[in-house]
């Protein structure tokens, strides 16, 4: 069956009644988290997730992937009129666009933002249609030793690329992967890190970790910091850009659509960091750099069509290799397998209805954000309005509940208040929580590969320098460790040089 | 913030060396069979090395300059405080059951950490309450517990 065929089929599930029931309400809920300060797409994936046990796999995928890409819609809607982002991915758009809306612009820029959003999206979803069959086929020569090497190189990439210090994040890895040991060893059966409890055997949920380092911990950080926003008090209107804003923003979106494409397919990229790199890119290519953040067309086009691009174009390691590029792929990856699909290059062929049927969906959503960005505009601001304190408690209940509702587990709920006061002096002391929720997920995969290419070499380590895509891996992980112990030294014998008076 | 990261290095190298000690405990293997002790103990050992590098890092820096917002007595006290209330909440749990708990719970984050007036606290709490229950209870099919005491009473 070709491509087109393949999609026409995958149009076909997405089309199904009930999967456009969950693509409208993962988008909407989508939309809701990214308006909404105070609960990321993370928390509220992993908030929904024991929600969708009930429903087919496809389903419940097509919804979780549909609050990822609305919350990239939604958050810029905060950053424009509020001047908070909505959630991380929007930072960049609040610089420019929060100086239009005070410039009564608020409509362009809410229209340019949903505009580039769409297109980005878009083409991010052409991209991984074209993409992932011939690379899902590639990956077929992939065996333990290669998975092994990707692994350990996308967990160290992640660390490179996500937090402030190289250390932290490396040191939030390992204990991820010391996480995801607890519970029963499937090759031995003993227990591990158990403590005698017996509700620890089948291993400490991902829900509850989620929702505790990103849900809990937010909460508890937000309640030393003062989180009153003043709303636009103007009726916005206008928003379609005019002709004059889009010649203006057309390569901006351009340039945006295609670093968003490129460093989401990279572990660790995603849509925070490709937004912040294509609006430092668009200051650098302008012929006017001293505009940005006076309020440009540009600074909101770029940022907006990059953060949905990468979205997009993050799904492509996950449904073709099993990798997740970032902690929002890590917790569709444990969705999935929480579902018995295993994801990987045999997704395409064993699971067609999955694969094809979630790309398609992504299409629809997009249409869909559209409308619910643009026209029903109103309504989010009127969300907005809703009053923090009012919103806490409810935060906090469902964050419990639906911990709770995973397997009615209490010891889930009291493991996640524990995560959520740990993740909250994370925070404090600047230790990220994507590389550890990153090898939590892949530190079972980890083990498994690991063991397996050691088991066939016979314990030669030498297994996993001799095949070519593992060495290149295992070059790439030790070039980037290098490049950053010299960054650091470099920056430490800056600091010594005395100043000159 | 240079006294609170040595403190936290310190920490993470005892709880790292604890992970290797357990994991020698669970058993290594041998490399071309390794035991289910082999991983944890390697993650347990580079933890330990990351953590202690991470403390001479601490230790060779002059200024106290380290990354961090550090932390207030009254935002800690705070913040305990609402931590030990959701503690006794999910405890409660299985006392006085969702409902009850839960309800006693919403008055003290509606009425204590953002004062709001009494009516709106119980208005507030109310249709919170009726909507959680409603989402995971009704719709989802949570089984929610209901509380030994109410059974009592019932029985």
């Amino acid at each position: 069956m070709d491509l087109f065929h393949q999609l026409i089929s995958g149009f076909a599930v997405a089309f199904q009644p009930v999967n456009l029931f969950y693509c409208f309400l993962g988008c909407l809920i989508g939309t809701l988290v990214g308006v909404l300060p105070g609960l990321g797409p993370t928390a509220a994936m992993a908030l929904l997730l024991p929600a969708t046990f009930h429903v087919p796999p496809v389903t419940a995928i097509i919804m979780l992937a549909g609050i990822y890409y609305g919350a990239m819609y939604g958050g810029s809607t905060t950053s424009i009129l509020v001047n908070i982002p909505g959630e991380a991915a929007s930072v960049m758009t609040c610089l420019d666009g929060y100086q239009m809306a005070r410039q009564g612009r608020a409509g362009a820029a809410l229209g340019m933002s949903a505009f580039a959003s769409f297109i980005a999206g878009t083409f991010g979803l052409v991209g991984l249609t074209l993409l992932a069959p011939p690379l899902a086929l590639f990956a077929l020569k992939f065996g333990p030793p290669e998975y092994f090497s990707l692994m350990c190189m996308g967990m160290v990439v992640l660390s490179f690329l996500t937090g402030e210090s190289m250390i932290h994040s490396l040191m939030m890895a390992c204990f991820g992967i010391i996480l995801g040991t607890v519970g029963m060893d499937t090759v031995s059966g003993s227990t591990r890190f158990t403590f005698g409890l017996t509700e620890l055997m089948d291993g400490v949920g991902l829900v509850p970790l989620v929702m505790g380092l990103f849900g809990i911990s937010e909460i508890i950080l937000n309640l030393e910091q003062n989180v009153d926003r003043e709303v636009f008090k103007t009726r916005v209107k206008g928003l379609l850009p005019t002709l004059g804003d889009w010649a203006q923003a057309k390569w901006a979106l351009v340039r945006g659509t295609l670093i968003g494409f490129f460093l989401g397919i990279l572990p660790g990229g995603g849509a925070v960091l490709s937004s912040f790199v294509a609006y430092a890119v668009e200051k650098r290519v302008s012929k006017h750099p001293e505009r940005f953040g006076t309020g440009v067309i540009e600074g909101v086009a770029s940022p907006e069509a990059a953060n949905n691009s990468a979205a997009q174009s993050a799904f492509i390691p996950l449904l073709t290799l099993g990798l997740p590029a970032n902690v929002v792929m890590a917790l569709l990856l444990g969705a999935l397998i929480l579902h018995g699909v295993t994801p990987g290059p045999l997704l395409l062929t064993k699971n067609p209805d999955i694969f094809w049927g979630v790309v398609a969906s992504m299409y629809l959503g997009n249409a869909m954000l559209l409308v619910l960005n643009l026209p029903l505009i109103g309504l989010w601001v009127q969300l907005l309005r809703i009053p923090y304190p009012y919103l806490m408690p409810a935060i906090v209940l469902f964050c419990i509940v639906g911990s709770y509702s995973v397997a009615n587990s209490i010891t889930d709920v009291y493991l996640m208040l524990g995560f959520g006061v740990v993740g909250y002096l994370m925070k404090k002391l600047k230790f990220d929580s994507p590389p550890l929720v990153l090898a939590f997920v892949l530190g079972p995969l980890i083990e498994y590969y690991f063991k397996s290419a050691l088991m066939f070499s016979r314990g030669s380590f030498a297994v996993f320098f001799t095949r070519p895509i593992s060495l290149v891996c295992l070059i790439i992980t030790a070039a980037i460790f290098l490049s950053s112990i010299i960054a650091s030294l470099r920056k430490r014998s800056l600091r010594l040089v005395p100043k000159e008076p | 913030m240079k006294r609170t990261y040595l403190i936290t290095y310190f920490v993470w190298v005892l709880l790292a060396l604890s992970v290797a000690a357990e994991s020698g405990r669970l058993g290594f293997g041998t490399f071309g069979r390794p035991g289910p002790g082999f991983l944890p103990f390697l993650a347990g050992i580079c933890l330990a090395v990351l953590a202690g590098a991470g403390m001479i890092q601490t230790i060779l820096k002059k200024s106290d300059t380290e990354a961090g917002s550090g932390f207030r007595a009254a935002d800690i006290l705070r913040i305990g405080l609402v931590a030990a209330v959701l503690f006794v909440y999910v405890f409660l749990w299985d006392v006085l059951g969702f409902l009850a708990s839960t309800f006693l719970l919403l008055l003290f984050l509606f009425r204590c950490v953002e004062p709001l007036r009494w009516r709106t606290v119980f208005v507030a709490s109310g249709l919170t309450l009726a909507f959680t229950y409603i989402l995971f209870s009704v719709l989802l099919g949570a089984r929610l517990p209901a509380g030994r005491l109410w059974t009592y009473f019932i029985s």
